[in-house]
């Protein structure tokens, strides 16, 4: 019984996690490197093939693919992704139709545009540099019918 | 509804997990992120649905921080004036891991360059580590024995080498030896982007930076039996415009300083000490024509009154062949 109770508890715990992805929005992500590769015809071209192991240096993509499964519309819909310390934003690479873009500097509490955040560094109000960005958030600007899908990129590079 | 219920359970727990942050340690070298750091990323979801706020993760990607194997040594000492038959000559290189992992080398001296006209002899142990961090060679540095204290580098530190080589005997003015310090590192060696599969730090790919996993400085010993020689001449003025070593009569004496061979006679000082039976005449003491106060200051020369009838001390600094003839003079007078 007590094994019982410890199981719920700990479903409850990690619900909004664990299950997640058969909510009523599909949420995927990936994370690709581009690679440039030559075609048959002899053009290169550049491909986004997933990655696993990087090097500082590195530019790494990651995509959010986004699908309403439910029967009715989501609304006030909001994509969040940290970016972890290990990593800086490629400026001006955040991408994603129908939505507006903002970022965080305090672990995601709040949003601005890039160019409206600061931080306080060595007693001074400074401008936040991409250094500084913990989150990146795109806020679709409608809503999003049932059956429909978008999707939200950004570039970050391995420090 | 299934549906409904799992709506209730997010509401419940969505005060709690606000945003998704991601994983692992965070770090900062200089050299990059550390090898083996996983980096995790969890993207999140908010929308309402029929009024209800919902929260929802994505599924979570990983990329792993492979190793780059990377190294610089650089030779830190200037060109070494030795003497044929020198021991314990010292090189000094530092060693720097650049690489984004904690890291093995390997060290080995080479002097058969072909093109230098000698090669130093490297004692045993003829590699020493600054163990006391004083800079320089001393008792407390650790001897480097190879396979057995390899230096392990965290990501940018720096290792001091001394490389400490004999200097053949035999050897004449102007001979050139050259002595190598060879680093390499023990996961491989390679060109750029060579990658060792699962030998990176915590199990990720090692791969050669580009360095190669190698790095070579060499230092040069210049042999030199630099010699100074000096010649002293003596003037003789007596009271009665004659050159009577009487008493009263003054003495002039002109010291010459040559200096022959290659090399640098460093921080030399002439020193001569004033005769019995005479007296130093103040403010004498002249280098190169130029007159030098007697007292021990900004200028090369002093009178240094020790018993029983003083000195004069002239510092001539560096010298070489190259700074030609130095003429130091001054009198005493006869008691």
């Amino acid at each position: 019984m007590m094994k019982q109770i410890l199981v719920l508890a700990a479903l409850l715990l990690v619900g909004p996690t664990a299950l997640a992805q058969t909510g009523n929005i599909e949420l995927k992500t990936v994370v690709e490197k581009e690679t440039t590769v030559t075609n048959e015809a002899g053009q290169e071209v550049t491909q986004l093939v997933p990655v696993e192991k990087v090097i500082p240096g590195d530019v790494v993509i990651y995509t959010v693919t986004y699908t309403n499964i439910a029967d009715k519309p989501a609304e006030k819909v909001v994509i969040t992704n940290p970016i972890r310390s290990d990593l800086r934003y490629v400026r001006d690479s955040a991408f994603a139709p129908g939505a507006d873009v903002e970022f965080s500097v305090d672990g995601g509490e709040q949003f601005a545009a890039l160019d409206q955040l600061t931080v306080e560094r060595d007693g001074a109000t400074v401008p936040a540099s991409l250094d500084d960005l913990t989150h990146i958030r795109w806020t679709l600007r409608d809503q999003l019918d049932p059956g429909a899908q978008g999707f939200a990129r950004f570039r970050a590079r391995l420090n | 509804m299934r549906s409904n219920i799992k709506l209730s359970l997010k509401a419940i727990a969505r005060g709690a997990i606000i945003v998704l942050t991601s994983f692992g340690a965070a770090t900062g070298y200089a050299a990059g992120t550390a090898a083996g750091t996983d980096i995790v990323n969890v993207a999140q979801v908010d929308y309402e649905l029929g009024g209800t706020p919902v929260s929802q993760a994505s599924n979570a990607v990983t990329i792993t921080v492979d190793e780059i194997v990377d190294l610089t040594n650089v030779l830190q000492s200037p060109q070494q004036t030795v003497a044929p038959g020198e021991t314990g000559a010292v090189l000094v290189f530092t060693v720097t891991n650049t690489g984004n992992g904690s890291e093995t080398f390997i060290l080995s001296v080479i002097n058969n360059d072909a093109a230098d006209d000698f090669d130093p002899v490297s004692q045993t142990p003829g590699v020493f580590f600054d163990s006391d961090g004083s800079g320089d060679l001393s008792a407390a540095d650790t001897p480097y024995v190879p396979g057995t204290n390899d230096p392990v580098l965290a990501p940018d530190a720096v290792l001091l080498v001394f490389v400490v080589n004999d200097i053949p005997a035999g050897l004449v003015n102007g001979q050139l030896g050259r002595s190598t310090l060879r680093v390499e590192s023990a996961t491989g060696t390679g060109a750029p982007g060579t990658v060792f599969p699962g030998l990176g730090d915590g199990g990720a790919d090692a791969l050669v930076g580009s360095s190669g996993g190698a790095a070579e400085a060499t230092g040069e010993y210049l042999v030199s039996d630099v010699d100074v020689a000096v010649n002293k001449a003596a003037v003789v003025t007596d009271a009665f415009g004659g050159a009577a070593p009487t008493p009263g009569a003054l003495i002039t004496y002109t010291l010459t300083v040559t200096v022959t061979g290659t090399g640098t006679a460093a921080a030399a000082v002439i020193n001569d000490s004033i005769p019995a039976s005479t007296t130093y005449v103040p403010d004498s003491l002249t280098l190169n024509g130029a007159a030098l106060s007697d007292a021990d200051d900004a200028d090369a020369g002093s009178f240094i009154s020790t018993p029983p009838n003083g000195a004069v001390s002239v510092s001539l600094g560096d010298l070489t062949q190259a700074d030609g003839l130095q003429t130091i003079t001054f009198s005493v007078r006869i008691d």
